[in-house]
């Protein structure tokens, strides 16, 4: 490469090449690069200069060696002439070609310069296709936010708005989209609130309605429980101790495992709750959440509780849906308080589980005037107590409930009370007032088994037919009895915590049945005429004794408590007892009226012409009288009162007898009308006699000497006081000269 | 006669006819206006007592009402032959108790409940021979269950001869008028001919009074 520093020897050199060229053509290709060089150079000039002065140089030459070769000169001088001319041409062939090369450079820079101006609008155009993407991108999140949202991921939502609003905006925070986006991020927060409200609402809402569904199955579970604990103390009677909801029954029903918000029947999925808590604690509006929900459950709980309930559908549907309701939305209470403790407090689902104890009792008291039929008390009892028992446990409190059924169980108390009064009443007005014809075995055991009864003879000496001394309304009453008291204490199976006022109220129930139903209903058909039946009510009301008697240890041995202890006694006892002889009284009294009937038919003629040979008609009629009496209709009665009867019955005929001759209306008595009368006396002595029962003959004595004082010839024997206490001791004081003046 | 007496006359009656009839009822309707619907069996025997008034003179009635239970049979005979008039009762809603061969139309031999004929006959063995007799259908208030018609009562009653009456006691109705009827008919045969015989006024009572003696002496204990 020429050095640069020294053109001019270059130039030279060239020059040297130049004219030194051995050929034009030589010369040409010494020439041409040469003027290249020197225009490339800027140094046209200086060649051309240079080539003027070796032209120059060559002409002194060229006139020396003229001078010496004039001739060769001229031709020389010719020859430069016609160089010069193409030296000419050359020249401004160089300064064409030198335009021509700077016309063209000028066209590159130019394009030069757009090269660079089209790099900086592309680089424009890169930075701005990258903030749109960035921005598109952040509206991309902030479309999947609403996606999500719409997907009912809430939470995910959430989450993706968090990290819009916290990395991608504060990417693109100088362009205006982040600042809309920006704003608009509470909005959208607001809107997954409230999309995760609704979703937590109709989630509520299948909780409403399932929740009686949880309640059935919740109840039947505890009705398994039951069961299992029936089977088990059955097979280990120690077990039998141990009530529902005991710690022994817990542990022993351990390996039934049973998920009540997740089994085959019922799931109650709490994701959705879950996640609302979620999103309401990220939106930090936890307490406004938990404020709102408190709210919620009450009005559910309120929309849960009917204005009233019947006790007496068939079904008892009416009240198994309000415990079902209850029962459903209180285990899912506790559910929720178990699985979320910040969410629901202790107080708040006390104070629910409360009101709606509350309510309930007040609607089933409200409802409880309608119930006129034990048994279904008892069914709506059990229910109850399946509930209790089911929410005992849940841990909820259940001393209300459990008093409550004390309530329940006055009323049961009542209508069995009032049944069995009907009861007696109907078999007391029904009754035949028969001794009970039996006609088997069998049916006399059927008889004997239910009845407190000591038969006089063993079982195997009894001939069929054969009659037993009460009336049939003695074994239906004990029938009855035994209900009572079974139907009692069925009250407190499954669950009923207080024992001693079931005894208690039995006690006295059983006593005022007794007392009030069965004793008075008797007494008050001692106004019958039927003498048959006034002795069966006698003989009855002994049996009856009997059964209290009988009753009283059956009842102190049945007493849950064996604290309490002691014997129990039956008022009943002593009003049957005392009122043996109200009944007796009143037999006394009929006999006595039928005595006086009949001598009110004697027809004595006191001054009658003649001798009566044959006792009065009225005498025969009074002793054959009381003798079938005594051989039909009293015969049932117990020896004792049947003498009782005979003694009182003689005694009073005696009395009636002797007031016939001392009726004022009676004048004079003759001789012949003593005779009728004497031959009546010794007639009903004779009679009396036939009953083998000297004591009966007592009751004559007064009337026998007052007739023999009669008849005697020597009157004044009554009153010398020595014959008089021997013979006529028996004969009133006044009576006695009454008579003998007639 | 004393003074004592609160009567003219006595009359007995009896009342036959099997159990359930209505015997008791009708009693108690008579003596004491009264009806229970339970029924009490009458156990052996039982009496009333009531006076009335029959032209003017106070008559006793003095009613025995008998066991129609057989097991009493013995004791309720006893009382046949001192009673003046007696009602043959029988239940129009109960076909055995009027007639039970109809009952038992195939058994050859005679029913073992005892009919209005039956009864007719036990009268005609033990009571007093021309005693008053009626045959009384009882229950007529209660046509629902009527098995027996009047018609057919009153047939009957023709056929032995006697008085009939459709009575009831629930209804009271015709009971007095049974009662009566068959008192004023005891009181024609027995007092108002004995009157016609000349005898004393008492003659009644001692004609009654023979009626019994002469039977009650050998029967009764
Ligand atoms: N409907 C109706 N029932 C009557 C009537 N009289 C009696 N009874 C009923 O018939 C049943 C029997 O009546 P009682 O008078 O006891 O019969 P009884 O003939 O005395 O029966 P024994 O004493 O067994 O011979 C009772 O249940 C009465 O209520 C009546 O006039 N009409
Ligand atoms: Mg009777």
């Amino acid at each position: 490469m020429p050095s640069v520093i020294d053109p001019r020897r270059e130039l030279d050199y060239a020059v040297q090449q130049i004219v030194q060229a051995p050929s034009d053509n030589e010369y040409f290709t010494q020439l041409l690069p040469a003027i290249k060089d020197a225009s490339k150079g800027g140094q046209g000039q200086l060649l051309l200069q240079f080539l003027t002065q070796y032209s120059a140089n060559r002409e002194a030459e060229i006139e020396r060696i003229c001078n010496t070769n004039h001739q060769g000169f001229v031709s020389s001088v010719n020859q430069l002439l016609h160089v010069r001319d193409g030296t000419i041409g050359l020249t401004s062939e160089i300064l064409a070609l030198n335009h021509s090369i700077q016309s063209s450079t000028e066209k590159l820079a130019e394009q030069k310069k757009a090269l660079v101006d089209s790099r900086g609008v592309r680089q424009n155009i890169d930075e701005a296709t990258q903030a749109l993407r960035d921005c598109l991108e952040v509206l991309r999140l902030a479309n999947q936010v609403h996606d999500l949202l719409s997907k009912k991921s809430h939470y995910s939502a959430l989450r993706a708005l968090d990290e819009l609003q916290n990395i991608h905006l504060k990417e693109i925070t100088q362009y205006k989209i982040a600042e809309m986006i920006q704003k608009s991020v509470p909005a959208t927060k607001k809107l997954i609130a409230e999309a995760v409200m609704t979703d937590l609402n109709t989630w509520l809402f299948r909780i409403r309605e399932t929740s009686h569904f949880l309640g059935e199955v919740a109840f039947y579970h505890t009705e398994q429980r039951r069961t299992r604990q029936k089977d088990r103390a059955e097979a280990l009677p120690d077990l039998s101790n141990f009530k529902l909801n005991s710690a022994i029954e817990l542990v022993s029903d351990e390996t039934e495992e049973f998920d009540i918000l997740n089994n085959e029947d019922v799931q109650v999925d709490f994701t959705p709750l879950f996640e609302c808590l979620h999103i309401h604690n990220a939106l930090g509006q936890i307490d406004k959440f938990r404020a709102d929900y408190a709210t919620t459950r009450k009005q559910q709980k309120e929309l849960l509780m009917p204005s009233s309930v019947t006790l007496i559908d068939a079904e008892g549907a009416s009240l198994s849906e309000l415990l079902e309701g209850i029962a459903g939305f209180s285990i899912v209470e506790k559910a929720t308080m178990k699985k979320t403790p910040e969410l629901r407090s202790t107080v708040d689902v006390d104070e629910l589980w409360d009101s709606m104890c509350q309510t309930a009792i007040t609607l089933i008291s409200n409802a409880l005037h309608e119930v006129t039929n034990a048994e279904v008390l008892l069914k709506r009892k059990g229910v109850i107590a399946l509930f209790i028992q089911t929410m005992e446990s849940w841990n909820y409190p259940v001393a209300a409930l459990n008093s409550f059924l004390l309530k329940l169980f006055e009323k049961y108390a009542e209508l069995l009370k009032r049944r069995f009064s009907d009861d007696f009443q109907e078999i007391v007005s029904t009754d035949d007032y028969m001794p009970m014809p039996i006609s088997k075995l069998e049916e006399y055991d059927k008889v004997v088994n239910v009845i407190w009864y000591t038969p006089d003879k063993p079982r195997e000496e009894i001939h069929f037919p054969c009659v037993l001394p009460f009336s049939q309304m003695y074994p239906l009453c004990c029938i009855d009895i035994r209900n009572f008291l079974n139907q009692f204490y069925f009250f407190s199976d499954d669950h009923f915590q207080h024992p001693r006022v079931i005894d208690e109220t039995l006690k006295t129930s059983l006593d005022e049945l007794l007392s009030g139903s069965v004793c008075r209903l008797l007494i008050e058909r001692l106004n019958s005429q039927y003498l048959g039946q006034i002795v069966q009510i006698l003989i009855n009301l002994e049996h009856f004794e009997i059964a209290c008697h009988e009753l009283e240890p059956l009842l102190a041995a049945a007493r849950s408590t064996a604290s309490v202890g002691g014997s129990v006694n039956l008022r009943a006892t002593e009003n049957f007892r005392s009122n043996k002889k109200t009944a007796e009284k009143r037999i006394f009294e009929l006999v006595n009226s039928k005595i006086d009937d009949l001598i009110g038919t004697a027809e004595y003629d006191w001054v009658a012409p003649t001798l009566e040979k044959e006792p009065s008609n009225y005498m025969q009629t009074l002793t054959r009288y009381l003798s079938n009496i005594m051989n039909s209709v009293l015969l049932g009665l117990p020896t004792e009162i049947k003498e009782l009867i005979y003694f009182d019955a003689l005694s009073h005929a005696a009395t009636m007898i002797l007031s016939l001759p001392l009726s004022a209306e009676v004048g004079r008595i003759n001789p012949n009308g003593v005779a009728a009368l004497a031959k009546d006396v010794q007639y009903l002595t004779e009679f009396v006699d036939t009953l083998e029962n000297p004591i009966l003959r007592e009751n004559l004595d007064e009337l026998q000497q007052t007739v023999m004082l009669m008849q005697a010839e020597n009157s004044d024997e009554f009153y010398d006081i020595a014959t008089r206490n021997k013979k006529y001791g028996r004969v009133d004081a006044m009576n006695g000269p009454i008579l003998l003046e007639k | 006669m004393a003074g004592t007496r609160n009567y003219d006359f006595l009359i007995k009656l009896l009342l036959i006819g099997d159990s359930g009839v209505g015997k008791s009822c009708c009693l108690l309707r008579f003596s004491e206006d009264s009806f229970t619907p339970s029924f009490i069996t009458t156990i052996g025997i039982d009496f009333k007592i009531r006076t009335i008034e029959l032209d003017g003179k106070r008559v006793k009635l003095q009613i025995w009402d008998t066991a129609g239970q057989e097991r009493f049979r013995t004791i309720t005979t006893a009382y046949y032959r001192g009673a003046m008039g007696i009602l043959l009762v029988y239940d129009v809603t109960d076909e055995r108790s009027f007639n039970s061969r109809i009952q038992y139309p195939f058994s050859g031999k005679q029913a073992d409940m005892p009919d209005i004929r039956t009864w007719f006959s036990n009268v005609e063995q033990h009571a007093t021979e021309g005693v008053n007799k009626i045959l009384i259908g009882n229950k007529c208030d209660w046509e629902e269950k009527r098995v027996v018609s009047v018609e057919r009562g009153q047939q009957l009653a023709d056929e032995l001869g006697i008085p009939f009456m459709e009575v009831s006691a629930k209804s009271n109705i015709n009971v007095e008028k049974a009662f009566y009827s068959l008192a004023a008919d005891i009181k024609k045969r027995i007092i108002d001919t004995s009157k016609t015989e000349q005898l004393p006024a008492q003659g009644v009572n001692v004609s009654e009074q023979n009626n019994s003696i002469s039977t009650m002496g050998g029967k009764c204990c």
